[in-house]
């Protein structure tokens, strides 16, 4: 009996040219990926080793100076007033992305999905932060809160104390909160609704024959199909806790107030902006390292977990 | 006829989705007073504006689109000098950006996502890991090093450098495209080779007209989001500023003309067209929503 002889470039022409077809697809991608991904990591964990030098106006490598670069960021990270209200607006503005804005995301998507009244209105007007220029929604936003809400609201002393919401420092960090949450209930319309409209229409017509309320329709048909969507979210949101927040460079520049700074944007400002630096860099970057050492596990800890309670499983 | 999902409902359900629906165009109206208010507003005078900040314009006028268009401009260092840069070489960087950035980003998901999806090769279990662990984990803090590289490899203050950025397959849309030829039938591409087709054929005659819709609706997304990206340029493309960093320096512009409201708002409406027209035109496929399938 003969036996069936694998295909392989060694032995088959055609396979061979699929393989010559194939590298020339993937090959100029994977370049990118190495030269931009892997050097750039490879770069950033060599200027944890570095430190700049104004003479030369480049940077000298030394493995002492891991402990010196070491010891100013974590110093900073810690100890540093600007940084502990870095770290308490950062977790806070994860935490409301998380149990506000998503859940409202879903909300809305779902609504949209369901073709309530006016759902192709919702569809458009929701979408419409994302639609237009970004800058015009927060020139609008500023000279409302500014200008607009002292007029409208004479009475409320909070508005114009200490020049308004947007330039009071106790104040702004919310205010720009608000900002996130009022823009973004759209923003995930075009996934959500999409992914939702994928629901086996045979599972979703027995479930109206059972006579499901909307709650149990979203809760035992929906849900499942949202599933991957939303725990991916969930589990990569994590790093937004370093790397997300509200736009602050965006409505201040290099000068926005100590008191409502975010971790993301600590870390901007030190390479771009009036307050950037080329001596930067290593700090930069090893507290880059540093965050991804500490969100690694606990993202592929979720991971592990939302896969566990898939409902699809 | 068609029905909406309250039609058939209870009394006790119709109350909710009542006051859900009460709620939801509340804070849609707060949305689209925003615009309508930054649209009337670009219509008005320095009077009109001043004492009538949240009225009708009582005169229209153009003035502010005029002067918008003639005198928006961005200061930037070029050759150890201050120099201005006027609207028509933002509008010119703009278009090499978006257009160039928008194809490379759109394309290489979807060439790696259909080699991958459509030939049976050991490397692309690395390929498929390689996406899922740079979305699950994406590095936090790369920027000093992305500027430093870029240097490093003369793609720094270039448009072929931004280029050369945004051909990644990394992220979310290369497991859209992938879970999209995944659903293209094989028996169209067997037919093909049948009849002679090269691989690239199939691939650019077949496989991609297939999986158009995605495509179009990528690209839209890419397009519309590079036209409103300003952190890239300022970051990577000082020298050639594009419209949307032009208007993120505006709010901070010390020219008295340009620091009229109304004339900023002139400027972000103009500066919204763009994308609005590519939604006009993307509307329907956009709006019919992409599926997530994905892999594990």
């Amino acid at each position: 009996m003969e036996l069936h002889k694998k295909h392989t470039i060694f032995n088959n022409g055609h396979r061979r040219r699929q393989c010559v077809f194939y590298v020339c697809l993937i090959a100029i991608p994977l370049v990118q990926f190495v030269l931009m991904y892997v050097c750039v990591n490879f770069r950033s964990i060599l200027f944890a080793f570095q430190k700049y030098d104004y003479e030369t106006a480049d940077y000298a490598f030394n493995f002492t100076y891991f402990a010196q670069n070491f010891k100013t960021i974590t110093s900073e990270l810690f100890k540093g007033e600007l940084l502990g209200r870095a770290w308490w607006n950062s977790i806070k503005s994860y935490l409301v992305t998380l149990l506000i804005i998503l859940p409202l995301q879903v909300f809305v998507a779902f609504f949209v999905y369901k073709k309530f009244p006016l759902a192709g209105y919702f569809r458009i007007v929701l979408y419409l932060p994302s639609m237009v220029a970004g800058m015009t929604t927060i020139i609008g936003f500023k000279y409302f809160v500014e200008k607009g809400l002292p007029m409208l609201f004479p009475n409320i002393k909070k508005l114009t104390e200490f020049g308004g919401l947007l330039a009071n420092d106790s104040t702004i960090f919310n205010t720009l909160l608000f900002y996130v949450a009022w823009t973004s209930l759209g923003g995930g319309l075009i996934l959500m609704t999409g992914t939702m409209a994928r629901t086996d229409k045979e599972v979703l017509e027995a479930a109206h024959l059972d006579g499901v309320n909307l709650w149990q329709e979203f809760r035992h048909v929906i849900w499942p199909t949202l599933y991957p969507v939303i725990t991916i979210q969930l589990y990569t949101g994590i790093v937004a806790i370093f790397t997300g927040g509200p736009p602050l460079y965006q409505f201040y520049a290099s000068n926005l107030p100590n008191e409502a700074s975010t971790l993301q944007y600590y870390f901007f400002t030190l390479v771009i902006g009036s307050t950037s630096s080329p001596a930067n860099y290593p700090k930069a970057a090893l507290g880059g390292i540093l965050f991804t050492l500490v969100a690694a596990p606990i993202v592929f800890f979720l991971k592990w977990v939302f896969e566990k309670k898939d409902p699809n499983n | 006829m068609k029905r909406t999902a309250i039609a058939h409902k209870g009394v006790g359900a119709r109350i909710v989705s009542g006051v859900i629906f009460a709620v939801l165009l509340a804070y849609s109206l707060t949305i689209l007073a925003l615009y309508i208010w930054v649209l009337f507003s670009s219509f008005k005078t320095r009077i009109d504006f001043n004492t009538n900040i949240f009225g009708f314009p009582k005169t229209f006028t153009f003035d502010n689109y005029k002067n918008a268009i003639a005198n928006f401009q961005v200061p930037i260092f070029r050759n150890g000098r201050m120099v201005k840069v006027y609207l028509e070489e933002l509008l010119l960087n703009s278009f090499l950006y978006i257009l160039g950035s928008s194809i490379a980003a759109t394309l290489t998901p979807a060439i790696v996502a259909y080699a991958t999806s459509k030939f049976d090769f050991a490397f692309n279990k690395v390929l498929d890991g390689i996406v899922i662990v740079t979305m699950v984990l994406p590095i936090i803090g790369a920027e000093a090093a992305t500027i430093q590289m870029t240097k490093i490899l003369g793609l720094y203050d270039r448009m072929i450098g931004m280029y050369f950025m945004k051909l990644t397959f990394l992220g979310f849309n290369y497991l859209l495209f992938k879970s999209a030829f995944r659903g293209v039938d094989k028996a169209f591409s067997e037919s093909a080779y049948i009849d002679g087709a090269s691989e690239f054929r199939v691939m650019v005659k077949i496989n991609f007209p297939m999986v158009a819709s995605v495509l179009a609706i990528v690209f839209a997304l890419q397009l519309m989001g590079f036209w409103a990206d300003w952190t890239t340029p300022l970051m990577y493309i000082p020298h050639k500023p594009t419209v949307a960093y032009a208007l993120y320096e505006l709010q901070f512009s010390s020219d008295p003309l340009l620091t009229f409201k109304p004339l900023q708002f002139a400027a972000c409406i103009l500066a919204s067209l763009p994308t609005l027209i590519v939604f006009i035109v993307f509307r329907d496929k956009m709006m019919g929503g992409i599926e997530f399938g994905g892999i594990k």
